[in-house]
Formats: C-alpha cells, sequence, structure tokens
C-alpha cells in the first residue's frame, strides 16, 4: 500500500434544502466526513437507509455537489477544476448502482452501452475493446448485440460493472451493488469484485448494509450513522472489537 | 385434536405462460405444527411466494391449482366456495408482506385501516384496535396518524397488528424484513416470536435469506425450481445440509470465507420454468450427479429425521410425465 492515499476529503458536508409549505428545511446528509482511500484497497462504508452512504459515495466523484470540504484524488482537488479538467479526470472513477434493472438504458444494446464511453475515435477498435471488456466480466461477446431485458438481474449486473470499466478506471464506488441480488448470484458478483481488483488494481469504495457482505469484501471499514462516520479501521478490528455504541447494536443484530 | 395448523398434500400449481401451461409448483408436501414455525428459503422465482399465495388461495389469474390439498386447521380450503374463503382469511389466516407501504391506504389513517378489518361486528373497534396497537409495541396515538408518517418498521408493525385483528391460528410471512433495516428487521422478527407465544399463532415465514430463516424458525424448507428439495431442522441445516442445492446454497454465503477467498459458487443458472431440466431439476448444477439424475426425477425420502428430494439418499423415483 502506497503511502500517498488515492481519495482525501477534507470535511465533506452536504447539506439537501427541502421545501415545505413556506419553510425551508435543512437536512445534513453528510456531515464532517474525513476519509483517506489508498491504492489498491476496498473501502467498506456501512450504515442503515438514510444514514448518507450513497450521499457520500456519490460525493466523493463529485455526482453531487457538497456543501462545502475538498476532496482530492491524487493531488488535484476535484471542486477547483474547471469542466473541461474534471471531465478529463472523471474517466478514472465510476460507480456500479444497485438495481441493475434501472441503471441500464433499455433502448442501448448492452454492447454499444459499454463501447459508448471507450475514448477511441475508431469505431471498429472501441467494439473490440467493448468485447473484450465483456468476457473479462463474464458475458460472451457474442451477446454484444443483445438488449438489456435479455439478460437477467445478475448478468446486468455485470454488464454494469462492465460499463464502469470500459473508461479503465482506477477506482470504482460500488454502492449496494449485490443488494438486489440472489445468494448464488451475489457470491458470483463477489467473486468478480475481488478478481477485478486483483487483475486491474483497482480501488473500491463499497458501500453495504450488509455486514457479512462488508466483512467478507473490505479491507477497511467506515460506519456511517446520521451522515457522521462514528467508527472507522480494520475490519477485523471493527468486527472484533468495536468500540461505538452503534457498531456494537449493529453487530449485536445480525 | 388436530396438531397440524397448516398441511399442504401433494399441490401442484402451474401457470398459463404465453399460452402454455407450466408446472410452477411440483409435489409439495409441508405441514406445520401447532405453534411453531416453518421457514421457505429459495432463490426468485424458487416458488416461495407461490406456495403462500396458495394456502390463502390469493393466485394470480394465470395461475391454478390442479391437484393436492390445502388443510388449515384441518379444513380443506381448496374445497371452500369463495363465502367460506373469505371467512378464513383473516380469521384463520393472516398475512403480512415485504413493502407494508404498498398495502396500506394512504388517505385514511391506520387506526381506521385496521379497525375495519375486524370481523366481529359486535366488537368495540377502537379499543379492540388500540391494544392491538399496543401488542405490536406501537404507541395508541399511532392509531390517528396516516402511513406516511410512519417509518417501515412502523408500517410493518401495523401490518402485523392488522393480520392479527381477528386472531387468525396462522400467519403467513412473505419478506417481512427485506426492505426494512438490520435493526429495524431484528425489532420485527422479535415481535413476530412474541406474537407467536401470546397468540398461539403458527408461522409460514418466507425468506430469501438463509440466515435469518435460521435464527427465526424451527424448520427450515429449501425451495429450488418449484420443488421442496429439503425440509430440515433448523438447527442442523447449516452444518449438515442434505440436499446438494442447500449445501451449494449455504456456501455460497460470504460469512463462511475469509477475506481474499474466494466464494465457492453454483455452476450455471436457476432454469427457466419454460424448460426445466429432465429428471432432477438441480442435476446439470449438481456436483454429485448420476446417470439416473437426468432421466427420473428423485421422490421425496427421509433421512436423519429431515425429508430430502435426491438420489444422493436412495432410488425412489415418482413419475415423471410433465
Amino acid at each position: 500500500m502506497e503511502k500517498q492515499p488515492l481519495i482525501t476529503t477534507v470535511d465533506l458536508k452536504k447539506v439537501y434544502r427541502i421545501k415545505s409549505d413556506r419553510t425551508i428545511q435543512e437536512v445534513i446528509a453528510i456531515d464532517n466526513i474525513n476519509l483517506k482511500i489508498f491504492k489498491g484497497e476496498t473501502f467498506g462504508v456501512i450504515g442503515e437507509s438514510g444514514s448518507g452512504k450513497t450521499t457520500l459515495g456519490k460525493t466523493i466523484i463529485k455526482l453531487i455537489e457538497p456543501t462545502s470540504g475538498e476532496i482530492y484524488f491524487r493531488n488535484n482537488n476535484l471542486l477547483a477544476l474547471d469542466n473541461r479538467n474534471l471531465r478529463n479526470i472523471r474517466r478514472h472513477f465510476q460507480i456500479v448502482f444497485q438495481d441493475p434493472y434501472k441503471s441500464l438504458n433499455p433502448r442501448l444494446s448492452v454492447g454499444s452501452a459499454v463501447a459508448e464511453s471507450i475514448c477511441c475515435s475508431d469505431r471498429k477498435r472501441s467494439t473490440e475493446r467493448a468485447k473484450e471488456i465483456l468476457q473479462t466480466v463474464g458475458i460472451s461477446p457474442k451477446r454484444y448485440d443483445q438488449y438489456p431485458h435479455q439478460f437477467s438481474g445478475g448478468e446486468r449486473q455485470r454488464i454494469a460493472i462492465a460499463r464502469a470499466l470500459s473508461t479503465e478506471p482506477e477506482f470504482i464506488v460500488c454502492d449496494e451493488p449485490t443488494s438486489n441480488l440472489d445468494l448464488s448470484i451475489q457470491a458470483k458478483i463477489l467473486n468478480l469484485f475481488l478478481d477485478l481488483k486483483e487483475t486491474l488494481g483497482l480501488t473500491y469504495l463499497f458501500i453495504s448494509h450488509n455486514l457479512q457482505v462488508m466483512k467478507f469484501i473490505s479491507d477497511r471499514i467506515a460506519v456511517i450513522y446520521r451522515g457522521k462516520i462514528v467508527e472507522e479501521g480494520e475490519t477485523s478490528q471493527i468486527i472484533t472489537h468495536p468500540q461505538h455504541p452503534y457498531t456494537k447494536t449493529l453487530l449485536s443484530k445480525v | 385434536m388436530m396438531k397440524n395448523t397448516l398441511e399442504i398434500r401433494d399441490l401442484e400449481v402451474s401457470a398459463d405462460i404465453e399460452k402454455k401451461k407450466v408446472r410452477i409448483l411440483k409435489d409439495i408436501n409441508l405441514s406445520i405444527v401447532k405453534h411453531e414455525s416453518v421457514a421457505l428459503v429459495g432463490e426468485s422465482g424458487s416458488g416461495k411466494t407461490m406456495t403462500a399465495m396458495s394456502v390463502i388461495h390469493l393466485l394470480p389469474k394465470n395461475i391454478s391449482i390442479d391437484t393436492g390439498e390445502i388443510l388449515v386447521n384441518g379444513r380443506d380450503i381448496l374445497k371452500m366456495n369463495e363465502k367460506q374463503l373469505m371467512n378464513t382469511r383473516g380469521r384463520i389466516t393472516g398475512m403480512i408482506f415485504q413493502e407494508p407501504s404498498s398495502y396500506l391506504n394512504p388517505l385514511f389513517t391506520v387506526g381506521s385501516q385496521i379497525a375495519e378489518a375486524i370481523k366481529d361486528n359486535t366488537a368495540n373497534r377502537k379499543e379492540q384496535t388500540i391494544k392491538m396497537l399496543e401488542d405490536v409495541e406501537l404507541k395508541s396515538t399511532v392509531y390517528y396518524q396516516y402511513p406516511h408518517q410512519l417509518s417501515g418498521g412502523m408500517q410493518q408493525r401495523v401490518m402485523i397488528a392488522m393480520a392479527l385483528i381477528n386472531h387468525p391460528d396462522l400467519l403467513i410471512a412473505d419478506e417481512p424484513t427485506t426492505a426494512l433495516d438490520v435493526t429495524t428487521a431484528y425489532g420485527i422478527t422479535q415481535l413476530l416470536k412474541k406474537m407467536m407465544v401470546k397468540y398461539g399463532l403458527s408461522v409460514l415465514f418466507i425468506t430469501h435469506d438463509i440466515s435469518l430463516a435460521v435464527r427465526f424458525a424451527k424448520t427450515i424448507g429449501v425451495m429450488y425450481a418449484g420443488r421442496l428439495v429439503e425440509i430440515s431442522d433448523a438447527k442442523k441445516i447449516l452444518t449438515r445440509p442434505l440436499h446438494p442445492y442447500t449445501e451449494k446454497l449455504i456456501d455460497c454465503l460470504p460469512e463462511r470465507y475469509k477475506p481474499g477467498e474466494r466464494i465457492k459458487t453454483i455452476e450455471g443458472n436457476v432454469p427457466d420454468f419454460k424448460n426445466l431440466p429432465t429428471g432432477c431439476p438441480f442435476h446439470p448444477r449438481c456436483p454429485y450427479k448420476k446417470e439416473v439424475c437426468s432421466v427420473q426425477e428423485p421422490a421425496t425420502m427421509v433421512k436423519e429425521e429431515a425429508i430430502v428430494r435426491c438420489f444422493k439418499y436412495g432410488k425412489t423415483t415418482i413419475n415423471n410425465n410433465s
């Protein structure tokens, strides 16, 4: 593990303003998040619904504009970049969503969904490359021209992963990628994440509410509760010696 | 005295899919002893929910029960007319579902919705409802609240109150905690356990989560491709699974592996009902398959106090003409 972190956040905060009647309510989704994610590790974020896990994942790759704070990818301050530079740097991070039924365009063949974001002017070469990527995630390149509805839930999630890989990212936010999948399919997808991490040297921010999955996949875990990270550390450490009362209740209920 | 609250015998159910008759449940035999709980586990499309829906006889139009008996408290619900069925639902069987918010009417207070379900016309509805709300550990003021004012866990408690308001003997819980957070889900399963004792309930618990099933129920039924492939004691199933599918499914649990290891997965995919493999539907994925497995379908057999459907344990077969 390198000393220099791949992703650093400093006092990251996101406040949603919700209009109700005439008053505007402020909801602090995430507050005071200071994280360091190192290259090659799987950093798990665990918490209940509404705790701010997804907001955190999306804010880190600037899909959501934070209210305050800083995000660094290596030494680049994401919030200081102009659009052009941001777009250039964005290809280094990707996201895989929870529901592969909603995250794929039903009117785009899976091959073109993957080929779409391959930066290559030569159509033929990007098709080749897309086929290669589909192969890596275990989808037969013969199915290049098929549409999402012709695939099962597990296969769709593989396609969503293939699409994420198409820009050759270093960092992938995985937002509950196995929560909608059956146990036997979850097992295959988790294995795929591990294989890809090893072969491509990926770094993951892995969001989940499932402690068993977290325990299995993460090197380090942060426990998020009401928008704040209440505990952070090596996975084995957190599981065996939880410090924060919330982590203790969470562990006792499983 | 009738010992079993629920007894399903030789149930066969088929669906009309694209004008073809497809068998979706085959040879289901299951019983729930009074005051006990059985959990059905399996992956999506294995027939768990269809089994449950058969028990309250609420099947979609294109699905029909071909043969079999479903005895609830000794009475066959398949022989009942619509009026008798209406009397059975609520009074004898109650049901709760995965997504409580979609089963509550947003325009009425939860109190009025629970009170509406009371079948005894002489009862003091409000009093009875408030008592029920307290039983499911909600404040009596919830009576006046609307569904959107309640959290998912509270909504599920309201559903439980509604299902139990007529004191049924059997509660069917179809993935009642799947949409809930870990800590809330824990509260709901604890509540169901309390209610089983308090109301003398039997529970048919449906879940895809085998570890949750083991913690909740006394007996586990594992379903695969519309068959009950194994019925075992919850205490034994994780350590001593009998059916190869159960064994492989348990192997998929991430908690059984150390970090960095790969999970042992099951080869292939769950088969489509429209073209099930011949013989045992699990045989193409089974590590123990023999020649006979692709030709004939094994019948259920008793093995170590459990029931299993696999040629590993003997040679009885059933007719395989569907």
